[in-house]
Formats: C-alpha cells, sequence, structure tokens
C-alpha cells in the first residue's frame, strides 16, 4: 500500500512538473495604451486598447498557428480573446479577489472546404511559413489588441439572477472597482482553432495538434493550449472620457 | 446580453458552503395562470389545453419546476438546466472555462438537439451550414408571435474582405433556441455561444451584432428569402 502510495506521489510531482514546465515555454504579457469611457444611456463602455507579446521564455522555439481564417476577414491574423477579469484588493479585504469577469462569443463549427484545406496544409513534415510563425526562444511576437467591457447603470427586471447576463457589473464598478487598489486586467487567448479538430463526445485532447506536435519538435514547441496573460496593471484614472461620465 | 425581465418565470438557485450560487435549481412559474404559461411557451391549440389540463390535475402551482412538467417543455427546460448549471460550476472556479459537451458542442448542434430529440447532432457531424440543410429539410419559417418552445432563431451576417466588399451573403453564424415569451413579450432564448462556449440565456435580440473584440454573429435572419429568421416544426 505504501508503494502505491509513493508511487502516486512521483506521478503527481512529475505530472506538476510537466505542466509548470510547458508553462515556461512561452508567456502573455501585455499593457495598456489607452483606455476610454463612453457614457451610453443605459451603461457605461470601458474600451481598453493594449499592446500585447508573446515571449519564447524557454529554450526551444515556440511555434504559434497564423490564425488563418479561411471566412472571415475580420478575424485573421488576430488571435481570439477568450475571457477577461478584473482582480483587485478591496479597502475590507486583505486579498485580492475578481470584481470583473467576461466571456467572448466564439466561432461556431463551421466545417467547411476551407478548413480542410487548411488542415491539409498543416499536415505535412516540413513546417509550413503561411500557417505556422515561429518565435525563437527569447524572441517576442507583438500584437495589438482591445477589450471592451460593458456595466449596465441600473438594475434591470430580475437582476438579482447572475445567470441573465451581466447585471451585477454595474454594483461591481461603483461599488468595488471605483475603491479597489492594485487593479490588474488578465486576458485569455485561444491560439489553436476548434476547427482543426474533430469536436468529439470525449474531452477535446486535440489529436491533430498533438500529432504536429510530436512531428514539428525539432522545429519547437507547437502550441495549443489557451493561454492566460500575466497580470496587466489597470489604471482607470488615467481613462479618457468621451462623453461626460462619472465612474 | 440582459434580457428583459419576466413575471412568471423566475430561475431558483440552490447554494454551496460558501453561500455562492451554485447551480441553476429550477425554473419556476411564480405568478402564471396554466394558460398564460401555455401562451408565453407558444403552445397553441390541442397543445396549450392538454398544457394546462395536465398542469391543473397534477394540482401544480407557484414554484412548479419547468424540467419536471414532461412532454417537450420538461425536455428543454431540463436540458437547459443542466447546461446552466454547468456553466455556473465553472464561472464559480473563475478559469474561464466553459463546460465540455461533445453533443451540445456549439449552437448549430445545441439548437438543433433541442429542437428534434433524434436530430442525431453533436460536434462530429454538424456545423452552422449543416443547421441551415437541417431548417430547410426540416422546419418552416414562421413569425415572431408564433415562436414556440424549441423553435430555432437564426443568426446571419454578409461576410466582407479588408475592402469592406461582401464576399459572401447571408452567412449562417448562430443559432438560438427559443425558451419562452417574457412578460412584456421579448422572446428570450437558450444558447451554447459558440464552440466550447459558454451556456447561457438571454434575448434573441441580444446575440445579435458584435461587442467590443467579439465575434460578430449578425442579425436575426432567415435564410433566402424567409423573413423572419425563426423556424418552428413543420
Amino acid at each position: 500500500m505504501k508503494k502505491i502510495y509513493m508511487i502516486l506521489a512521483v506521478c503527481i510531482i512529475l505530472l506538476g512538473f510537466q505542466v509548470s514546465k510547458a508553462d515556461e515555454r512561452l508567456k502573455l504579457l501585455g499593457k495598456i495604451t489607452s483606455i476610454q469611457l463612453e457614457n451610453k444611456e443605459d451603461s457605461l463602455l470601458v474600451s481598453i486598447r493594449l499592446k500585447m507579446s508573446f515571449q519564447a521564455t524557454g529554450n526551444v522555439p515556440v511555434l504559434l498557428w497564423k490564425q488563418t481564417y479561411p471566412h472571415d476577414e475580420n478575424l485573421r491574423g488576430r488571435f481570439l480573446g477568450t475571457f477577461s477579469k478584473i482582480f483587485g484588493m478591496l479597502p475590507t479585504e486583505k486579498e485580492e479577489k475578481i470584481l470583473y469577469y467576461h466571456s467572448s462569443r466564439l466561432p461556431s463549427i463551421q466545417r467547411t472546404q476551407g478548413w480542410q484545406d487548411i488542415k491539409k496544409e498543416l499536415d505535412s513534415e516540413i513546417l509550413q511559413s503561411t500557417q505556422i510563425q515561429s518565435i525563437k526562444s527569447g524572441e517576442t511576437l507583438d500584437f495589438d489588441a482591445e477589450w471592451s467591457f460593458i456595466f449596465l447603470k441600473k438594475k434591470a427586471n430580475g437582476s438579482n439572477d447572475p445567470l441573465w447576463g451581466y447585471s451585477s457589473h454595474f454594483d461591481v464598478l461603483s461599488n468595488e472597482i471605483k475603491t479597489a487598489k492594485n487593479l490588474s486586467l488578465q486576458v485569455t487567448y485561444r491560439v489553436w482553432s476548434s476547427e482543426l479538430e474533430l469536436h468529439s463526445d470525449r474531452k477535446d485532447k486535440k489529436p491533430f495538434g498533438k500529432k504536429l506536435q510530436k512531428r514539428w519538435k525539432k522545429y519547437g514547441y507547437l502550441w495549443l493550449d489557451d493561454i492566460v496573460s500575466e497580470p496587466i496593471p489597470l489604471d482607470l484614472s488615467s481613462a479618457v472620457v468621451k462623453t461626460e461620465s462619472k465612474l | 446580453m440582459r434580457p428583459s425581465g419576466s413575471d412568471t418565470f423566475r430561475q431558483d438557485y440552490a447554494y454551496d458552503k460558501l453561500n455562492r450560487i451554485s447551480t441553476v435549481n429550477e425554473y419556476q412559474v411564480t405568478n402564471g395562470t396554466p394558460a398564460e404559461l401555455a401562451r408565453q411557451l407558444g403552445l397553441k391549440g390541442n397543445e396549450a389545453e392538454k398544457f394546462a389540463k395536465n398542469f391543473t390535475e397534477k394540482g401544480l402551482s407557484d414554484g412548479v419546476e419547468l424540467a419536471k412538467l414532461g412532454g417537450d417543455t420538461g425536455r428543454i427546460y431540463g436540458i437547459v438546466q443542466d447546461k446552466l448549471s454547468d456553466q455556473r460550476k465553472e464561472d464559480i472556479k473563475g478559469k474561464g472555462d466553459n463546460p465540455y459537451d461533445g453533443i451540445l458542442a456549439d449552437c448549430s448542434s445545441t439548437s438543433a438537439n433541442l429542437n428534434l430529440p433524434i436530430a442525431g447532432a453533436n460536434g462530429k457531424n454538424w456545423s452552422v451550414l449543416v443547421m441551415d440543410v437541417f431548417i430547410e429539410n426540416n422546419l418552416t419559417s414562421k413569425s415572431e408571435g408564433d415562436l414556440r418552445i424549441g423553435d430555432v432563431v437564426r443568426y446571419g451576417l454578409d461576410e466582407t474582405n479588408s475592402k469592406g466588399e461582401i464576399t459572401s451573403r447571408n452567412v449562417p453564424k448562430h443559432f438560438t433556441t427559443f425558451i419562452f415569451m417574457s412578460d412584456d413579450n421579448v422572446p428570450q432564448v437558450f444558447s451554447r455561444s459558440g464552440v466550447g462556449g459558454r451556456f447561457e440565456t438571454g434575448s434573441a435580440s441580444g446575440f445579435a451584432g458584435k461587442f467590443g473584440n467579439d465575434v460578430d454573429y449578425g442579425n436575426i435572419r432567415g435564410i433566402g428569402r424567409d423573413s423572419t429568421g425563426y423556424y418552428g416544426r413543420r
């Protein structure tokens, strides 16, 4: 029995090492370049522009899919932001907490010939520069990003129901974000598209991506997971107000 | 994504040890009469009468769990509750993950399976394009006032290139499922927003368009010459 526990403990340690090892290969850093507040009739829109940087921090280059969405030119070449959250420390508390979060809408399954063509092009022994970009160890890949947050100004009917939209955000803004210290923003990006994998009834293991990851080992590490940025300091006092707005 | 409120339909929750909402326990009926409830679910004629009769005969009243009503209403609300509960559990973790479901994998497979249990849609065999074909073969266009629980709402967009020229017209981008008409007659829908996306509810129009850096779902729009973008079983 003791032996089994020991083996289990070793497995857990190894698993932890694997995860942290993978995380150390790539970092996502961000810097806010502008914040704009737009006062609307029923809401306050906060638009944040950022300079984001993927930084290869491991010993091997990191390979990223070039986001060559076959149909939607608005998405093409753009990393897809999937999730954002604002952290802060309230005067009454000793620890930071999540004050706001937002899940973005995602594209639906298209499974068109365009996607098949991309898969065919990717499924090659040689790295296809039309589909994959490489970040050498110690180098960065920069991109511009924009995130918007909407805060409702008043409670609508049923606003105590947290699942009905994002009703609590007005309260969060007025009562929490306003008084919180050390505000920071953390954003998540999707790097590998679900459209490149089959959507099975079991948890998606990204078999196509894993196959390429193994095949292209000599070129670097193909990044498949969503990536969460490092916390980005957020100073709302630097915001430009588009119309009269009281934060 | 805020829907109008409804006095008739309310959500109730279960709480975890830290007093955080952990589960969407049930959709409750509060003030509605059986006939009013049937109307807001979009049931008509014999179906509405049968629903109201069943409701009354079983001695149901305020606080009834819609998932336990049987028929399409019970089936659809059962799924809606399960999925919203799963979503809430992920939200509490705060990592930005959404529940995994290979059957209800995206908006198209979710709305197909909710509309027709034998649709057989899943993440492997379905897509927004397949959903358009499914609609053309199985459903018929209808008006907003005729919406019935389980009906499909379609969202389409003209795709453009970097010069702003239209490259493809009325491309299907999103689908939602009608679940009830609010007291102020605003259609309320359930949706999975994208592949592996959020399970959420809101007004049908709340899912149209683009917000911030989000993906653009376009507008509520029918296939070809279909005028409304609302579809129900033939």
